[in-house]
């Protein structure tokens, strides 16, 4: 893995030309070149990332001449911060509306909600972003525009989330960000909700004269959230990657931004990391979402136990 | 004594945006408290019906459209969603088909049991836990206690209907409605649900409806029966009167289609209710025809030679040897058949009969052993022309009609697609008059061959599958379960088909099956089949009457009694 | 036993269908969406025609209509309906070549992920066992990153480009396409008229051709249906970032990126028509996809 991004990142420009001023002399581009070892055979170069790669160290920026792994760290919990909310929006507001279209499938809420969803799943994120900012900032001048706000602490976490300034900033980006995925849990939602109640063992719990609320309660909702909650967190990646696009938007201070950024200016060791990092995180996510299923699925928990 | 269900010329329909069918018409039944009553009819008789109708559990857009529903005197029909709610469980309870699906898979059988004696009977805390407790002991499940926490999963499938029954019961109801109970069970169990339901109804003094397809259910269990045939109640009354002297068509023919394991019969009689008028089997002369030639040959007097066969299937794939656990599917069987003999495989569920089928037509490849066809070794070691020459002999009848055949190819293409496939015809012209001949052959018509499919019944594709098998001009057919997805009269009349079939072309026959009774009416050899080892092979007549192996005896105590006929 | 459930669906199943097949067609919900698809392919197949101008002719446009507001006259007398961009092309005309672009790249792409995988996928099912393993493995590990983020990785290495946006998205879709055909096939794979097929001793490609390939097609027209739609959207969103389609051809995503710019001084028009054609193709061809997944929902035609 390692490798392949290794080998591809170097097949693409010479980030020397985007590092030094083209009209500068050949020696001073050799010296840049040294610099970064950049003039050593390209298996050399692989080699001695990987050492460093082994040993926590993805390699200097090329911009800003630090640590890429300390940058990618530093930038990480504003992402994080702003991936959380997106999903908690979604599930906060997917989750009932889906279940409710599932239920009543000929209301004309569901058909409203439907509607909706197609539109949520159509339209493009960082064209609403746009809108938003032309709406909420431009015209209304309700919200900020851009940047990310005062952070408060709470319990020992940090997050923008706990000043009212630093909610401002973060409201605007996360339900952009969560846009997409709130009609993705309305249609996940709608589809279990629907399967799960033509199954016989509902139909048997209604024969048992169990009440409506019991039913979705007790015995719809669990079996639809093992495989939302499944899906959810691989989703979590998803939000993370997009964020790209929302924190360009937004100016938003996180990961994609700088990854952005760093693809532009061909900054390589960002990159490398970015993806090292990311690909570090997919694994995890995997791990977790393993883990909630054996947790949540007594046919799986205890399948494992023999 | 007051009645304690009255059904009054009850009409269900199903409303649809094009179309609307109606699934029941004018049926009146009647129930004494402690009385059992089976509904019985084949598919599309709307006896499911009647079941969902009388607690309201009708799927949508099923609607009860006139009749009344008098329970303990009271019309269900005026009851709004909270008294129907009150009366499903604590009043009347249900048990459906498959235990596989009618529990809660993420809910502990305790739970569910609990949740229910708390909405039903409103008991709570160790009263609940322990009416549970008596509850799960008065179905025959040892240590209820320890169970209370297991999900439906860590049951086996009779143990979950037991669940199930005890669920039905919790609310101590006066009325069960049985919907299938035991269908999705093997022969063994269904036996003991039965009996277990008879006697906790007798018990609890609660009427009992059993909504089935099968005869012997009813003759094992109910007191009186009602026929349902397409959405009309034909006939009802004590079974005894019904079954030994029934008054409607219908329900002698369905009688008569009925197999029976007391003695062969020649063919199925009288059975031409059902399908609706004439069959439009055209026979043909086979001295002449393309299908004829083949079988003038001569071939070795052993059809299939099967030694020491073995096969296992990887339950748990592993790196290393000792953590793979394999299931052995085939142990050690040995067996031949004669040419033109029909020989029979007898067994339950995971016994290995499909397997010994799958590996003689060469679908799945074999561990050890051998398999001769006419002499010509097939196992998967040899792949030469003699090899695929021989597989040519052999052909298969499949067990569902609805997967078995391609449903994007017209029943033209699909008859003839062994023969253009081989070119064992002249011309396009001849392909066609051929394929159209084997439909006339089967009793289909020649009429079908331009449509697809799904536009036949199950019957029907039988009858497909039949004819797509005979367009390779076989001499061996293997037919797997042939006919135990159809209904009782429509596998007669596919039984019948393959007996004529087998007659006129001297066809070789292994047949699967896992009902007694047909096995009787198709076999002239047995062998029966467990745990993948044979037990006991022997003449259909001398297995039937003097059981050697004690699984056979076993089986054949299990068997449905038909002596009703 | 099935019973008045099973009833409905067999009459369902027998000529009458057809007859709500056309009505399905011609319901609002399925008939609005083709109308407006056939209209945007009618745009971006005549773009030359229709659009007042060409906004890529390098000699007709002129830095001094720069950011005209809708419906002002430009410097060559066409009135700019949607106003102009910051380099003062017609917004309209742009939308108009913009959406032949989109159109292209989702298409071509589309079709070439979808040949891969629907091959990757028949075999994966069919021959199933280490083969089905390992196809399975890569396109499992493919799936578990979001497809913008290879895009955007891809894109970093290629370049920018019309032929490499294709590309991308092409790499990027194919393992969802594979797996859904794998997924319907390994279940036809196991139905019994497969296992038919080979005891008349037909050969796997004819098996495969002919009997696997018919019966796994069906759900994959809806998701090429519905992978249009995204890609769109995709090639839209790496425009917007400046790695997709380079600002001086046409694109939908590479003019709203354009028009970002412009958003604070309040010239919202170069970034809001283009975005409503966008969402009005992309939502027009979801609603078309989901209209055809319930007519073809296998419950009814079984």
């Amino acid at each position: 893995m390692s490798l392949v991004v290794f080998t591809m990142i170097n097949i693409v420009g010479d980030p020397v030309d985007m590092l030094v001023n083209p009209e500068s002399l050949p020696d001073e581009i050799e010296r840049v070149r040294s610099d970064f070892g950049l003039d050593q055979p390209a298996h050399i170069q692989y080699i001695k990332f990987l050492q460093g790669a082994l040993s926590g160290d993805l390699g200097n920026s090329f911009i800003f001449g630090r640590p890429a792994l300390a940058l990618i760290a530093e930038r990480f919990p504003a992402t994080l911060e702003l991936a959380t909310c997106a999903l908690i929006i979604a599930i906060v507001f997917g989750l009932p509306l889906g279940i409710y279209a599932g239920l009543n499938p000929k209301s004309f809420g569901t058909r409203i909600i439907m509607g909706g969803s197609v539109l949520g799943i159509s339209i493009p994120t960082f064209w609403l972003g746009l809108m938003m900012i032309i709406i909420f900032s431009v015209v209304l001048g309700w919200l900020p525009v851009s940047g990310r706000g005062d952070i408060g602490s709470f319990l020992g976490l940090e997050s923008s989330a706990f000043t009212l300034d630093g909610l401002s900033h973060l409201i605007m980006p996360a339900t952009n960000l969560a846009l997409f995925k709130i009609a993705m849990v309305i249609r996940l939602a709608r589809a279990g909700t629907v399967e799960v109640m033509s199954l016989d063992f509902i139909k048997f719990a209604r024969a048992r004269g169990l009440p409506p609320e019991r039913l979705v309660r007790f015995h719809l909702l669990p079996n639809i959230l093992i495989p939302i909650i499944t899906v959810l967190a691989i989703e979590f990646g998803t939000l993370i990657a997009f964020a790209t696009v929302t924190e360009t938007i937004f100016a938003w201070p996180g990961l994609g931004k700088l990854v952005i950024d760093a693809i532009v200016n061909l900054d390589r060791p960002i990159v490398v990391a970015y993806l090292m990092f990311v690909v570090t995180l997919f694994l995890l996510l995997n791990l977790i979402v393993d883990i909630i299923y054996a947790a949540l699925d007594p046919r799986v928990r205890l399948n494992g136990d023999q | 004594m007051t009645d304690l269900l009255n059904i009054r010329k009850l009409s269900v329909s199903f409303k649809m945006e094009y179309e609307t069918t109606d699934a029941v018409r004018n049926v009146s039944i009647t129930l004494r408290p402690g009385e059992v009553l089976g509904i019985v009819g084949e598919s599309g008789a709307g006896k499911s019906t009647i079941g969902n109708a009388i607690v309201n559990l009708l799927e949508p857009p099923g609607e009860i459209t006139r009749g009344e529903v008098l329970f303990k005197g009271q019309d269900l029909r005026n009851l709004d969603d909270k008294q129907m709610r009150d009366v499903r469980g604590k009043k009347i309870g249900m048990i459906f088909q498959d235990p596989q699906t009618s529990l809660n898979p993420l809910m502990t059988i305790g739970g569910q049991l609990i949740e229910t004696i708390n909405k039903t009977i409103n008991l709570y805390g160790s009263e609940a836990t322990n009416k549970v407790i008596e509850l799960l002991e008065s179905v025959g499940i040892d240590e209820p206690e320890a169970r209370l926490n297991l999900y439906p999963h860590q049951f086996s499938g009779g143990m979950r209907q037991r669940v199930v029954i005890a669920l039905a019961l919790a609310g101590d109801p006066d009325l069960i409605i049985a919907d299938e109970p035991t269908t999705a069970l093997d022969v063994s169990i269904q036996a003991q649900i039965l009996d277990l339901i008879k006697k906790l109804c007798q018990e609890r003094q609660v009427g009992v409806i059993i909504i089935t397809h099968d005869i012997g259910v009813i003759a094992n269990i109910s007191d009186r029966v009602t026929v349902m045939f397409n959405g009309q109640a034909v006939e009802s009354g004590e079974v005894k009167q019904i079954l030994t002297n029934p008054k409607h068509e219908y329900t002698k023919s369905l009688i008569a289609a009925v197999p029976r394991g007391d003695r062969k019969v020649e063919r199925f009689k009288s059975i031409d209710y059902i399908e609706g008028g004439a069959q439009t089997q055209r026979r043909i002369d086979l001295d002449q025809h393309w299908l004829g030639k083949k079988f003038t040959q001569h071939y070795s007097d052993t059809a299939i030679s099967i030694n020491d066969l073995n096969k296992k299937y990887s339950l748990k794939k592993a790196f290393l040897k000792r953590n793979r656990s394999y299931v052995h599917a085939v142990k050690d069987v040995s067996l031949s058949i004669k040419t033109g003999e029909s020989f029979g495989l007898v067994g339950e569920s995971g016994s290995g009969k499909s397997t010994i089928a799958k590996l003689v037509a060469g679908l799945v490849s074999t561990d050890k052993g051998s398999i001769k066809l006419f002499d010509q070794e097939v196992t998967n070691k040899s792949k030469g022309k003699d090899v695929i020459a021989a597989r040519r002999n052999l052909q298969m009848i499949f067990q569902d009609p609805y997967s078995s055949l391609n449903a994007r190819m017209r029943v033209q293409d699909i008859v003839s697609e062994p023969i253009s496939y081989y070119k064992t015809a002249s011309t396009n012209m001849e392909m066609r008059q051929i394929v159209r001949d084997l439909l006339d052959h089967v009793g289909l018509g020649s009429n079908a061959m331009l449509k697809y499919p799904h536009e036949f019944s199950g019957g029907q594709r039988q009858r497909i599958s039949i004819a797509r098998a005979l367009a390779s001009r076989p001499k061996i057919l293997i037919c797997d379960e042939p006919t135990s997805a159809l209904d009782v009269s429509v596998q007669a009349h596919i039984l019948n088909l393959l007996k004529d079939l087998q007659d006129d072309l001297g066809l070789t026959i292994l047949f699967i099956s896992h009902d007694l009774p047909v096995i009787r009416q198709m076999c002239d050899r047995v062998a029966v089949m467990r745990h993948g080892s044979i037990c006991e092979i022997a003449t259909t007549d001398s297995l039937f009457e003097k059981p050697q192996h004690e699984y056979s005896k076993h089986l054949l105590e299990l068997m449905p009694k038909t002596d009703f006929i | 036993m099935k019973d008045g459930q099973s009833l409905i669906e067999d009459k369902l199943n027998s000529a009458k269908y057809k007859k709500i097949l056309k009505a399905n067609f011609l319901k609002p919900a399925t008939l609005i969406p083709i109308l407006l698809l056939t209209f945007i392919a009618g745009c971006a197949i005549f773009a030359p025609i229709l659009a007042p101008t060409n906004p890529y002719d390098l000699a007709i446009v002129s830095i001094l209509d720069s950011r005209l507001p809708p419906g002002e006259v430009m410097f060559n007398g066409t009135v700019a309906w949607l106003g102009t961009d910051g380099a003062g092309r017609d917004v309209l005309s742009a939308i108009i070549y913009g959406l032949r672009t989109s159109l292209i790249v989702a298409l071509t792409s589309a079709a070439i992920a979808l040949t891969v995988g629907l091959v990757v996928g028949l075999i994966a099912a069919f021959y199933g066992g280490r083969i089905d393993a390992f196809l399975m493995r890569i396109v499992d590990i493919q799936l578990s990153f979001p497809a913008i983020l290879i895009a955007l990785v891809l894109l970093a290495l290629l370049g920018k480009g019309v032929d490499k946006v294709i590309i991308a998205l092409a790499i990027v879709q194919w393992a969802l396409y594979a797996r859904t055909v794998r997924a319907t096939a390994i279940v036809e794979r196991r139905k019994e008229y497969i296992e038919a097929a080979s005891t008349l001793g037909l050969n796997n490609f004819r098996i495969i051709l002919k009997h696997l390939l018919p019966n796994s097609i069906s759900p994959l027209i809806v998701l090429a249906t519905l992978q249009t739609a995204h890609s769109i959207s995709i090639e839209a969103t790496l425009s917007f970032l400046g790695v997709g389609v380079p600002i001086t051809e046409p694109s939908l995503g590479s003019l709203i990126s354009n028009g970002f710019d412009f958003i604070l001084s309040g010239a919202y028009w170069i970034t809001f028509f283009p975005g409503v054609m966008l969402l009005a193709t992309v939502a027009a061809i979801n609603i078309f996809g989901d209209q055809l997944r319930t007519i073809l929902n296998p419950r009814h035609s079984k």
